[in-house]
């Protein structure tokens, strides 16, 4: 036994060093992904119960809001009040003009203000102008402006009136000349007045006259007017103590009788729109409208919302309405208005949500209906297009194709897709963990999301960390192992007979670098019964096009499913794309050896070299392509260099290729 | 603030292209060279989008792909060129 000197000792260490950092990675990788899934399902278990804890508390709600409804359906007070006969009250116009009026002066004046360069004559062309300076009031009413001074009408609904001098009513209608005169002299004027009409006759209106504050470009000072017929407004002339009550003990915002025909006759709290037909155009953005045909269209309770009623109300309102009925007649409809605070409250609460998670409402048109946590973003305007708001969408079509109830089917979809944790992409872009819950009546989604990084990030990091120390200090256990046992091995054996010790097939592939590294004479190596030793270059140069392709195919799969492993959800084109450019940049490789040395050949091993280095590092990188905003410098140029490089030396090879 | 990643791009872009027309006008050969121009464009078009800010994620999958088949055209150029 000749002891041997030299490296064999530390053939043993290098393998095990070897295998131990394969292991380790592999097993790194598969930690992050089992741990990763763990506590993803986890956090995405507790949005279910958040979810689902929430979507209760609002049907909760919603059925007390009916359960009363129901009463006042059936309670003889609401029929009895809905059987008298419909007068017409002062006050009611008075309320529902004023507020109109309101309404006008302030975008009147926010216009002007917001084009200070325009005269009297390019405000009378403006289209945009017109539109607000000539809006509706009641059914026939309208809104019209005239100058302070000179009383001529410059804005009108009646291109008659366009130019008309107000002062030669002063004998044909005084009682609307005195109140003109007052407007100019006062600012402000109101009352009720007799009026011609474009067919010959005279109808009764009520009318308020006030004077802006600014001033068109060419220092004209106007004042508007807003009139409305008062036939047209039709009420209850009563009051009800039963609905009043109802109202202050259940602290709604309102109740309301609603006309077959559609008219609001009663109010508990009179405000804007008391008076007037549901079905008359100013009302049909009002959302009571939109109820009140929901209501004629199903004969049923019904529920619509949010509704906006007044500018700078703090919250929005819901409506439930529901018809009355008589022995098969219809009365008329019973309307209930609560503000929406309280499902805000359910909505706002972000117990157990973290620091990113978010709990808000969308309607069915995508609209943000609720405040979200950390944006002000205004509620009924901003649209939510995220796949968790079409996720909850999709579950109402669903449900009716299975003829369910929505909540039915979530709790369906829940139990099919158990232990599924469903990531979005967030209205900020943004991956989260995310849960719908449908709402059936209101036709509203409950969308309940936090932030992947934040929920797996950190307990993730922690625990990767500790696996890293445990695999480090594995690997170097067994790189000490190693070298002992090669220690041994070399003190013990041959050199040649060392190599019989592995089985045919491993020697095939070794022999040729364990020969070089024992700097001996390669022809004596025993290579027993494997017959000739095949080396690098002899593999590749007789590797055909086909098997190449299988070989890089391989390579790209394996890479694939290691990626698909560590980030689960992939980019697919992104990935597919750049595994095929590894392929084609590996058959460039392997086309190298088999060219004869040259000068050139160096240029494309190092070209192809680049280009299947920049696609292992890049597809990776792309996976966080939606967290790393695209084309940041410092993420995406240094592997663009390295793309560039292989490129050029590709060119380089070419340029310098001789046959 | 104008995105410095335009820049980037289109010093690449340049220095591709002189490289590869330099080497068509000294081999003599366009063909050879051509994919190398294309590559060359793509990353000026690419500045291009970064400038006007358009969404970068189909273009991205497009011009990949399109860089798969340049890389491709190289390889059978490579092929041709020293089997012939």
């Amino acid at each position: 036994m000749v002891p041997i000197e030299g490296k064999l000792k530390y053939l043993f260490a290098v393998g095990f060093f070897t295998i131990g950092a394969i292991g380790g990675v592999f097993w790194l990788t598969y930690s992050h992904y089992s741990y990763s899934t763990k506590i993803s399902a986890e956090a995405f278990n507790n949005l279910v119960k958040i979810s689902e804890e929430k979507s209760q508390k609002i049907n909760d709600y919603l059925e007390a809001i009916e359960k009363d409804v129901k009463i006042l359906q059936e309670s003889d007070e609401v029929k009895e009040l809905l059987k008298k006969d419909l007068t017409f009250d002062e006050s009611v116009i008075k309320v529902d003009v004023d507020e109109r009026a309101r309404i006008i002066i302030k975008e009147v004046e926010n216009y002007i203000r917001a084009h200070p360069e325009m005269t009297l004559e390019d405000l009378q062309e403006s289209f945009e102008f017109q539109k607000i300076a000539i809006q509706p009031v009641g059914k026939e009413g309208y809104g019209f402006l005239f100058d302070s001074q000179s009383l001529i009408n410059y804005f009108h609904k009646e291109s008659r009136r366009i130019g008309y001098d107000y002062n030669t009513m002063e004998e044909t209608f005084p009682a609307l000349w005195e109140m003109f005169k007052e407007t100019s002299d006062k600012g402000f004027s109101e009352g009720f007045y007799y009026r011609d009409q474009p067919d010959g006759s005279t109808s009764y209106k009520y009318g308020r006259f006030v004077q802006i504050s600014v001033k068109t470009a060419d220092g004209i000072s106007m004042s508007v007017g807003t009139t409305a017929y008062v036939n047209d407004y039709k009420t209850i002339e009563e009051d009800s103590e039963y609905l009043e009550n109802i109202n202050k003990e259940k602290n709604y915002h309102n109740l309301i009788l609603i006309s077959p025909e559609g008219y609001v006759t009663y109010m508990v709290e009179v405000m804007d729109g008391f008076g007037t037909n549901l079905g008359w155009e100013i009302n049909y953005d009002s959302g009571l409208s939109g109820n009140y045909y929901k209501v004629k269209g199903t004969n049923n309770i019904s529920f619509y919302g949010p509704i906006v009623r007044h500018y700078g109300d703090i919250y929005p309102s819901i409506s439930a309405m529901a018809p009355v009925y008589e022995k098969g007649h219809l009365l008329g409809y019973i309307g209930l208005i609560d503000e929406m605070d309280k499902v805000f409250n359910i909505v706002k609460d972000i117990k157990n949500l973290r620091e990113t998670g978010e709990s808000y409402l969308v309607n069915s048109e995508k609209l943000l209906i609720s405040p979200l946590r950390y944006y002000d973003f205004d509620i009924m305007v901003q649209p939510v297009n995220t796949e968790n708001t079409e996720e909850c969408l999709n579950d109402f079509e669903e449900a009716e194709e299975k003829g369910i109830s929505v909540e039915e089917y979530d709790e369906f979809e829940i139990q099919e897709r158990k232990g599924e944790v469903l990531e979005f992409l967030n209205y900020q872009g943004e991956i989260v963990l995310g849960k719908d819950a449908p709402i059936s009546e209101p036709h509203w989604c409950l969308l309940i999301e936090i932030n992947k990084q934040e929920v797996i990030g950190g307990p993730l990091n922690e625990f990767i960390k500790m696996r890293i120390y445990f695999s480090s200090l594995g690997v170097l256990l067994l790189t000490i192992i190693g070298f002992f046992i090669g220690n041994y091995f070399s003190k013990k054996y041959r050199r040649e007979e060392v190599i019989k010790l592995f089985p045919c097939g491993v020697r095939r592939m070794f022999q040729p670098w364990y020969c070089r590294l024992m700097k001996g004479d390669c022809a004596t190596y025993p290579s027993g019964k494997c017959g000739r030793v095949m080396k690098t270059r002899d593999f590749f140069v007789n590797l055909k096009l086909g098997y190449s392709i299988i070989v890089a195919l391989i390579i790209a799969v394996g890479y694939f499913f290691l990626i698909n492993l560590f980030f689960g959800r992939i980019i697919y084109p992104l990935v597919i794309s750049g595994l095929l450019s590894f392929i084609v940049g590996f058959l460039m490789f392997s086309y190298g050896f088999r060219l004869k040395y040259s000068g050139s050949r160096k240029y494309l091993f190092l070209g192809a070299g680049m280009i299947i280095l920049y696609h292992l590092i890049h597809i990776p990188m792309e996976q966080y392509f939606n967290t790393v905003r695209p084309f940041n410098v410092i993420y995406w140029v240094p592997t663009l260099i390295l793309y560039v490089l292989g490129f050029l030396s590709l060119l380089n090879f070419l340029e310098r290729n001789k046959k | 603030m104008i995105n410095p990643n335009i820049f980037i791009y289109l010093t690449v872009s340049i220095i591709i292209i002189w490289k590869s027309s330099n080497a068509m006008i000294g081999k003599k050969r366009i063909g050879l060279f051509l994919p190398f121009s294309i590559v060359g464009i793509l990353f000026c078009f690419n500045s291009a989008f970064i400038f006007y800010e358009l969404p970068p994620r189909y273009f991205f999958a497009a011009s990949k792909f399109l860089l798969l088949l340049i890389l491709l055209w190289i390889l059978i150029i490579i092929r041709r060129e020293n089997e012939n």
